[in-house]
């Protein structure tokens, strides 16, 4: 039987006719539960939840919406056009920040205090030497020998995104330290939550071996809405960038801050000593990556401190604050947007004569997610949260596409200054796409991952 | 039916490259490159262009192929070249001015085996529809993940749309 493609706003058509009623609205995902069929969650992967965040995104922004959760899916009312997608998109960024950010021994957002996210499985945990299996869910973060005994903060252990950015391994782009104004690298942790710590674990994706005999494909557990408010969550992943607080220049309350230990792991060459330090971080950058049943190819949220860095347009017109975390507005012939000079040694700080990134923002926001902001922001008030704004979601056009499996993603560019900071632009295959970066992520036989690099960090048991 | 500029501008491209008109504009196009090259055909050929697609629009009723004679064969020598410099703008990403292109038509071509040709941008690169149609990617950029180049590519219906 010969397969015929039927034009996007015929099948959004047909669905708007067909799509069952949420909260009064009609849902974009019950488009893709038409064309594909409802996937059966494996429960002790994916378990059924019966809160779901349903909120739909034409709803006046107002403090009840704090408290209103995890969205499951994308909610979206008609009509589907581009930008009233992204508003979607954006809307149910904000929804995702808010419910994640919520403090994890439960309340509303609001006071600031250790997040759901926090508590989350570290990659660290998850692929562990010689491809042993992670500790349970839930279990305490495993400790490096180096770090002081007897206190439970978290430990921060990468200093870029990518793993290993100080060895030769894996660097996928030329990702180099990003230094703040006080001379201090940035560092980063990368957690998953509980569906798809799970996946990984009961499929043994954790070891080289493992994945060697996973028949595949790769296929993370998807976040759906089956009726009400009962769905699935669906895999996360949340990708974190801190930097560290000088108490004595900034304050606490204007960041999301936490005490944790940094762990700087040891290295040869060039020679890096093994080192745990307490230290007060400020988060400055958040993805918040989201596998839907709507958006196989997950759905990319990125957040960043409203200070980090100036637009390029703000630079052109002069338009800058007194301030910013990763900008010198009085430095007028400091490199922009450079890596710092070699070597990268994160135990020698402040970095040496008194380097700082000089970093711009080459994508501005759109008015549209400025607008959003606004008026999440104005429902923080006094808040640590309000000092952050959403950059942008992407998200696929066309998530069916066989001609493009990232699903024609929208925007085609996003990057998070503090995450993507030196790959920023809209140079294809080159600039910071999310989808179709991770859309080349493989396990370590070389079989895609489902938009994920983290399987490229199981290891063997030989 | 709609007749704005871009919606006389997607059909008549449709009619000349025959590729669908849902993969030349999809509904949801976050790229967006038609509106790049009506603008760029706008600016290139100020007199020649609104008048190609008020040919268009006067016969958008006939079939496909007898628009195609009309334009390329019944409107005169600057509508025709016109229509080819369109018809390579979707299809290589470049601009090929159609004087150019009618110095190549004649009895004595300029010896450069290539007419001069700007491309346009770097999206326009990466859309040209000459790769598409012969299930590929330019140089240096796909879409398709890794480990594509051992399988079949897509079916070419995938690629540009139409058939039965």
């Amino acid at each position: 039987m010969k397969i015929r493609l039927i034009p996007v706003m015929t099948v959004l058509g047909v669905v708007a006719l067909l799509a069952p009623v949420v909260g009064g609205q009609q849902t974009r995902e019950a488009q893709t539960q038409t064309q594909q069929g409802a996937s059966k969650p494996t429960s002790s992967i994916n378990p059924e939840v019966t809160n779901c965040n349903v909120t739909p995104p034409n709803v006046p922004i107002d403090p009840s919406v704090l408290a209103s959760g995890l969205p499951c899916t994308l909610s979206a009312v008609p009509p589907f056009n581009l930008d009233n997608l992204q508003h979607a998109f954006d809307f149910n960024s904000w929804l995702t920040f808010l419910a994640l950010n919520s403090p994890a021994l439960g309340g509303t957002i609001g006071k600031d205090a250790p997040t759901i996210w926090q508590n989350w499985a570290e990659v660290e945990d998850v692929f562990l030497p010689h491809g042993r299996p992670p500790q349970p869910w839930g279990a305490p973060p495993i400790r490096p020998a180096i770090c002081p005994a007897g206190t439970s903060l978290p430990i921060l252990r990468m200093v870029g995104k990518t793993p290993d950015v100080l060895s030769t391994v894996i660097q996928p782009f030329n990702t180099g330290p990003l230094i703040d104004q006080n001379g201090q690298y940035v560092h980063y942790e990368i957690v998953i939550n509980q569906p798809m710590f799970e996946y990984i674990l009961q499929n043994h994706l954790y070891s080289q071996e493992g994945q060697a005999n996973f028949p595949g494909p790769t296929d993370f557990p998807q976040g759906s809405l089956n009726q009400g408010r009962t769905g699935t969550i669906g895999a996360i992943v949340v990708k974190a960038s801190w930097k560290v607080l000088d108490l004595s220049k900034e304050k606490a309350s204007d960041f999301h801050s936490a005490n944790v230990l940094i762990y700087i792991a040891p290295q040869e060459n060039p020679k890096i000593q093994e080192k745990c330090y307490a230290a007060t971080v400020g988060l400055v950058g958040l993805h918040i990556v989201h596998r839907t049943q709507g958006e196989p190819q997950w759905i990319w949220s990125t957040f960043e401190h409203v200070d980090n860095d100036p637009t390029l347009s703000d630079v052109k017109a002069n338009q800058l604050k007194g301030h910013y975390n990763f900008f010198n507005p009085k430095c007028a012939d400091c490199d922009v947007n450079h890596q710092p000079p070699r070597p990268w040694n994160p135990n020698i700080v402040p970095f040496p004569k008194g380097y700082a990134s000089q970093i711009v923002r080459l994508i501005d926001l759109t008015d549209e997610a400025k607008k959003l902001n606004t008026s999440f922001q104005g429902i923080l008030p006094g808040s640590v949260w309000q000092h952050y704004m959403l950059v942008s979601t992407q998200w696929p056009t066309d998530a069916q596409s066989k001609t493009d499996p990232n699903g024609v993603p929208a925007p085609t560019f996003l990057g998070n200054s503090t995450l993507e900071t030196y790959i920023q632009g809209i140079v294809p295959q080159s600039s910071s796409s999310c989808m179709a970066c991770h859309g080349n992520a493989t396990d370590t036989n070389g079989r895609p991952s489902n938009f994920t690099f983290v399987l490229e960090r199981a290891q063997s048991s030989h | 039916m709609s007749d704005t500029p871009m919606d006389l501008f997607v059909a008549l491209s449709a009619v000349l490259t025959g590729i669908d008109k849902s993969k030349l504009a999809p509904s949801l196009d976050p790229v967006n490159i038609k509106k790049t090259y009506l603008e760029y055909a706008q600016n290139k050929a100020v007199n020649e262009f609104p008048k190609l697609l008020d040919i268009y629009q006067r016969n958008q009723s006939l079939p496909a192929a007898q628009v195609g004679d009309i334009i390329l064969n019944q409107s005169g020598d600057d509508i025709c070249y016109l229509a080819r410099s369109v018809m390579l703008m979707w299809y290589l990403g470049s601009w090929y001015d159609p004087t150019e292109l009618k110095k190549y038509n004649g009895q004595h071509p300029p010896s450069d085996p290539v007419p001069a040709f700007a491309v346009i941008s770097s999206d326009a690169y990466t859309r040209g529809w000459t790769w598409s149609v012969a299930q590929a990617h330019p140089m240096g950029y796909s879409n398709l993940q890794h480990g594509y180049w051992s399988t079949l590519p897509p079916s070419l219906q995938d690629f540009i749309g139409g058939g039965s």
